[in-house]
């Protein structure tokens, strides 16, 4: 296997990719002009910054506040009462799909690894610079101009038990494999999955390829006259110079997973057979707006918060150890 | 660059709940009745549930108001059945609802009592006793608080293609489970679909609450107010007969396979090829447009002896936003379509109308009303009335599912029962149906 293609670009790695910080500003020397110089740019930077920051305040943490407050209420959208924890309580010891949610949301998660994997595969080829390669890159990106919603009824007809895609199999004789794949338990929420993922791969697939582009030529040819190819240049020399670009696919791809979903799930299955496909966000959505009950839809969606801040917390974790390493 | 990494999604979540955490908090808008005249000018948005194509005697109503009242006009709005209540519920909290929306008797009508007005003084009593409006009244009578009118007094009921049945030899609609089972056999033979069930968004699950109405009806009206509070267990020998009985016609081949998903269940039954369908009232005129006089209506045969019961009540009704600019003009529209004028359109539009003493012109319904004088049949309300919506939800999705094979009988009607003891006591309401306590 050749890795030709790679290094053929000029777009700058991430690594190492700190703001470079002036001179002046660094020297421990600077004296009264760095210091004068430190402060005026300290009054600038906060001029800047304070437009967004208002903006973070009003529209992401005041709204964040308010929920956690009527995640603690008995709330029908206009009227709110104090019930403590009960919401919490309600979620988690009285309702028996509260479990099969969580575990729903954990296996999307479970997913996103393989999900960049093949996006990996898919980039790894395409960096090859096969016969077609802009075409293949377009045609891999079309997905992600899509909604997800436009996705998910396409989507819906192809695997609908009378669809295209039981058409397909029967047509060639795969008759047996041939089932009601988004009303069935088992296949539901895999095959959500599987949209997810073909909707996701061309967002992958341009990070990852551009951190292929990004590696240098002179360490691809250097590998090369070493004698390494095949699967030792991506184990060895692909990957290792594309790790960041991986972490942030992986990232971004996990919190898209927890919180994109809905427009898929919404149109291909209803949350169901039964909650076989229904994950944290989608039962937000059910609590609140089809229940009525918004409270309740307040406390899974902090659980939902929670839970992404903690995954993202340990990716953090991992990183920086791999960082020092 | 940890900071921003946590803000990422900090972010997300955020902007998920910011939907959950825009809402107004408890506010009464201060209205005095008032006398709308020829004169009134003014403008009132009404909400209609689902398609406004389905929804003709709106369209009537509306435009025989706007000729009794030239000032005034009514904006007409289909909202999608699927997301109804969950458009209404933002929109309402978000202070931009309509000033009528429809609504169901209930534990739908429940949901939003806070964001309804209190219709009586500004609707006669005469009026709201004509239409049994305490169906909408928060405690079951119409001297106190009214937060709705019923257009229409609604049939869950079969619908059948008497031809299709004759050619196999099957005379009358199956009236218990034995006969549906004997003509579902020839129907089978002959390479059509018996009992037609599906999803035309191919999206979930179909409505089980229509069967489950029949499927409950072996137990008394008093027995289904334990239901609905929580002192009769769902999963008890009877119901779980019943619903045995009922997944038996999937597992006999009676159904088509794909009964979660199928999109095509009405376009078949119109295109002759299934027998039987369930539906309401409502879809009478389609029924009949699509199958002529081939078309036909029945109850359910979900029973173990002939079947002697009518699911029907007055349902599909209108509310009026606490926070309308214009509750006297909604308050005078709500009056003309419960009025005999406006009742005689409801029933013109293939409706069947509310109000006591209005004849009912849509044929297939017409038929199925007297035959239910003549053989005394029993009225049972719509069992989704008078349950919290989770359990409606817990209906629909646990007896698809038993339906489908997925599940067994007592585990849907366990689910059921754990959706309701996970009710809060608030939304335990007892209508005392039958008498039941």
């Amino acid at each position: 296997m050749s890795a030709a293609g790679l290094g053929s670009g000029t777009v700058a790695a991430p690594r190492g990719a700190a703001t470079p910080v002036p001179r002046v500003l660094r020297s421990s020397r600077g004296g009264h002009r760095g210091s004068a110089l430190r402060r005026q740019y300290a009054r600038w930077g906060t001029v800047f910054v304070t437009p967004a920051a208002v903006l973070l305040l009003v529209l992401t943490v005041w709204p964040l506040l308010q929920a956690v407050y009527y995640s603690f209420t008995d709330w029908d959208g206009r009227e709110a009462t104090w019930i403590g924890w009960d919401n919490y309580v309600n979620a988690v010891a009285t309702s028996p799909d509260l479990v099969r949610v969580i575990v729903n949301n954990l296996v999307v998660v479970a997913s996103t690894p393989f999900a960049v994997a093949f996006a990996l595969v898919v980039a790894y080829l395409l960096s090859l610079g096969p016969w077609g390669a802009r075409l293949f890159r377009a045609a891999f990106f079309i997905p992600v101009t899509l909604s997800w919603v436009v996705i998910g009824l396409a989507w819906g007809y192809l695997l609908s038990s009378r669809g295209a895609v039981n058409g397909l199999l029967k047509a060639v004789g795969l008759d047996a494999l041939a089932q009601d794949w988004l009303g069935t338990p088992s296949t539901s929420l895999p095959m959500i999955i599987m949209v997810f993922t073909w909707g996701y791969l061309g967002m992958n697939v341009l990070l990852l390829y551009t951190g292929m582009m990004s590696i240098d030529k002179s360490v691809l040819e250097a590998a090369r006259l070493d004698g390494v190819s095949g699967v030792a240049m991506i184990r060895h020399i692909v990957l290792p110079h594309v790790r960041r670009y991986v972490e942030l696919s992986l990232i971004l791809t996990i919190s898209a997973a927890i919180t994109q979903l809905f427009g898929l799930i919404f149109t291909m299955t209803s949350g169901g057979p039964g909650v076989s496909s229904t994950t944290l966000e989608y039962a937000l959505y059910i609590s609140s707006f089809k229940m009525g009950q918004f409270g309740q839809g307040a406390a899974l969606g902090m659980i939902l918060f929670l839970a992404s801040l903690v995954l993202t917390f340990l990716r953090i974790r991992s990183g920086v150890r791999g960082d020092d390493d | 660059m940890k900071t921003a990494r946590l803000f990422a999604p900090l972010c997300a979540a955020a902007l998920l709940l910011a939907g959950c955490g825009s809402g107004s908090s408890g506010t009464k808008a201060s209205v005095t009745p008032g006398e709308v005249t020829t004169a009134t000018t003014g403008t009132i948005k009404v909400w209609a549930y689902g398609s406004l194509e389905d929804a003709k005697h709106l369209t009537s109503l509306a435009e025989a108001f706007k000729a009794k009242y030239p000032g005034i006009q009514v904006e007409l709005q289909g909202q999608p059945s699927d997301n109804y209540y969950a458009l209404l519920q933002a929109s309402l909290s978000a202070g931009q609802g309509p000033d009528v929306f429809a609504m169901f008797p209930g534990g739908y009508q429940k949901q939003f009592e806070s964001s309804s007005l209190d219709l009586t003084g500004r609707i006669p009593t005469t009026d709201l006793q004509a239409v049994q409006a305490q169906y909408f009244s928060a405690d079951g009578g119409v001297d106190s608080k009214v937060y709705g009118v019923p257009l229409t007094a609604g049939m869950y009921q079969m619908f059948y293609n008497k031809k299709l049945l004759a050619s196999v030899g099957v005379t009358s609609a199956p009236t218990d489970w034995d006969e549906l089972s004997a003509a579902c056999d020839k129907v089978v033979a002959a390479g059509k679909t018996c009992f037609g069930y599906g999803s035309e968004t191919g999206a979930g699950s179909f409505a089980a609450i229509y069967d489950w109405s029949y499927l409950a009806s072996v137990l008394p009206l008093k027995d289904w107010n334990g239901l609905t509070t929580g002192t009769q267990p769902y999963d008890s020998p009877d119901l779980v007969d019943q619903v045995t009985a009922w997944a038996a016609m999937h597992s006999k081949g009676y159904t088509n396979p794909d009964v979660m998903t199928w999109r095509d269940v009405r376009k078949e039954f119109a295109a002759g090829n299934v027998a039987m369908i369930m539906s309401g009232s409502w879809d009478a005129s389609w029924a009949s447009k699509a199958l002529g006089a081939d078309a036909a209506a029945a109850p359910a045969p979900f029973a173990p002896t002939k079947v002697k019961v009518l699911i029907q009540m007055p349902d599909n009704g209108f509310s009026i936003a606490k926070d309308s600019t214009s509750p006297d003009i909604a308050a005078a529209f709500l009056q003309f379509a419960v009025s005999e004028e406006g009742q005689k359109l409801v029933s013109e539009a293939g409706q069947v109308p509310s109000r006591a003493g209005v004849a009912v012109q849509q044929p297939l319904n017409d038929a199925l009303l007297k035959e239910a004088e003549a053989q005394g049949w029993e009225k049972k309300p719509m069992f989704d009335n008078f349950i919290a919506p989770n359990v409606t939800d817990a209906i629909n999705k646990g007896l698809n599912q038993a339906l489908a094979g997925q599940i067994s009988p007592a585990d849907a009607l366990e689910g059921l029962d754990a959706a309701t003891k996970a009710l809060p006591d608030k939304n335990r309401v007892d209508y005392h149906l039958g008498g039941g306590q």
